[in-house]
């Protein structure tokens, strides 16, 4: 009989790492964080292959250092702050890159879900559209405030904890990222 | 029992979680009890309401799912990767270091090689036997005739492994050679070395058959030799 191991917390799969199971850990690790990974990693640098790339880079570093993660922060926090570093200094190098090369960037806004075929109809999907080009347009803490309490249901302290912005700054900041949204929304809606 | 007065900015902040229902049933209850007190806040609400439940059906997590089903694999392939010894050769410092070496040895060799043309030519005539100079037949192509190309010079004979001098072309070499050694001889000395009955030519037709004893013989002579 297969033999198979349910990780519940990240506490767990931190001692797995320590005793030294390792591939038990990395598999609980990557699956449970790959999702969020890949989302914060996509929110800066707006392309899949990147996007994936830094979340590959990410994992590795992270397993790498995992043995002596102070647990100071949650794992989620930790794994964010290493993504953004690493989103944000994929950024500058592809900036330097295509000033240097005098290249034209890559196509902001590369939206491209395999899932728009399937959406319920033609309609649901640009709204889908619509609405991911309007939260990429946002400034950066409203559009991680909004990102990391709309989707990732996270609270304001570990939201604060991730931005290192206190949470009567992100309350408001999630207020006008919310605001703006609709607002492009609505205009977007009765053109 | 009279409710907790919000200001806008303290209103605004409760928004967003009021519109998801993120908000506890007493916090609910403050909001909507300060609600009239900013109408314009009411409409607001109406309007996110709407744009935010044609939203609904979005699944992220879903889409994403798809986008990222392969990562797990491709981590353990790197992983892995990385615990091979192989990894070390094809790490990119790996390959940057070797390549740094070999540009290293090519710029070495390159500059050894052509340093000779740089030093003073002059022969030390009271040199050791072990020290004996190799006798090189590169020669200048300012030396050479307009009509010279080296497939004349070497040329195989039948199918035996070795070559032989054009007759003309070796006595062309020969005539090179002693201006070259006779001119750099000049030189240092003001006199004419002699090479008594044994003829340039043959000497060069046949150096590469000498013995190594009467190589080291003929040195020996050399060495006593007074130019």
């Amino acid at each position: 009989m297969e033999w198979v191991v349910n990780l519940k917390t990240d506490k767990e799969i931190i001692e797995e790492f320590t005793k030294g199971n390792i591939e038990t850990a990395t598999n609980e690790f990557v699956r449970r964080y790959k999702n969020f990974i890949y989302l914060v990693a996509y929110r800066y640098v707006k392309n899949h292959d990147d996007a994936e790339d830094i979340t590959q880079d990410v994992f590795i570093d992270a397993i790498r250092k995992l043995k002596d993660f102070r647990q100071e922060s949650s794992l989620k926090t930790w794994l964010y702050r290493i993504t953004v570093n690493k989103a944000k200094n994929h950024l500058r190098r592809k900036t330097l890159l295509t000033f240097i090369s005098f290249a034209r960037p890559d196509d902001e806004n590369d939206l491209d879900f395999p899932d728009k075929s399937q959406s319920n109809n033609y309609e649901s999907k640009e709204l889908e559209e619509k609405f991911l080009e309007i939260l990429s347009s946002l400034p950066e803490k409203q559009r991680e405030v909004f990102s990391l309490r709309y989707f990732e249901d996270l609270s304001f302290n570990e939201i604060s904890d991730m931005l290192g912005t206190s949470v009567g700054g992100l309350k408001a900041n999630y207020f006008h990222a919310v605001r703006k949204i609709a607002k492009e929304m609505k205009k977007y809606l009765e053109e | 029992m009279e409710q907790k007065k919000l200001t806008r900015q303290e209103i605004e902040e409760l928004l967003p979680d009021y519109i998801f229902g993120r908000l506890s049933p007493e916090e609910c209850k403050i909001v909507e009890s300060n609600l009239p007190n900013y109408p314009d806040l009411i409409a607001e609400i109406d309007d996110v309401r709407k744009v935010f439940s044609r939203l609904e059906r979005m699944d992220v997590e879903r889409l994403v799912e798809r986008k990222t089903r392969n990562i797990p694999v491709k981590i353990n392939l790197q992983l892995a990767k990385k615990k091979s010894p192989l990894h070390y050769f094809s790490n990119k410092g790996f390959i940057t270091a070797v390549a740094g070496i070999g540009v290293i040895i090519i710029a070495l060799s390159l500059f050894f090689s052509k340093a000779p043309k740089n030093v003073d030519k002059s022969i030390n005539l009271t040199m050791e036997t072990k020290e004996a100079p190799l006798i090189s037949l590169d020669i200048p192509d300012t030396l050479l005739p307009d009509n010279f190309e080296s497939k004349d010079i070497f040329s195989p004979i039948s199918n035996e492994n070795f070559y032989s001098f054009d007759e003309n072309i070796a006595e062309t070499i020969s005539e090179i050679v002693d201006e070259e050694i006779i001119g750099m001889l000049d030189k240092s000395t003001s006199s004419k070395i002699s090479f008594g009955k044994i003829s340039e030519l043959e000497i060069i037709k046949n150096l590469d058959k000498i013995e190594e004893n009467d190589f080291q013989q003929i040195l020996e002579e050399l060495k006593d030799v007074k130019i």
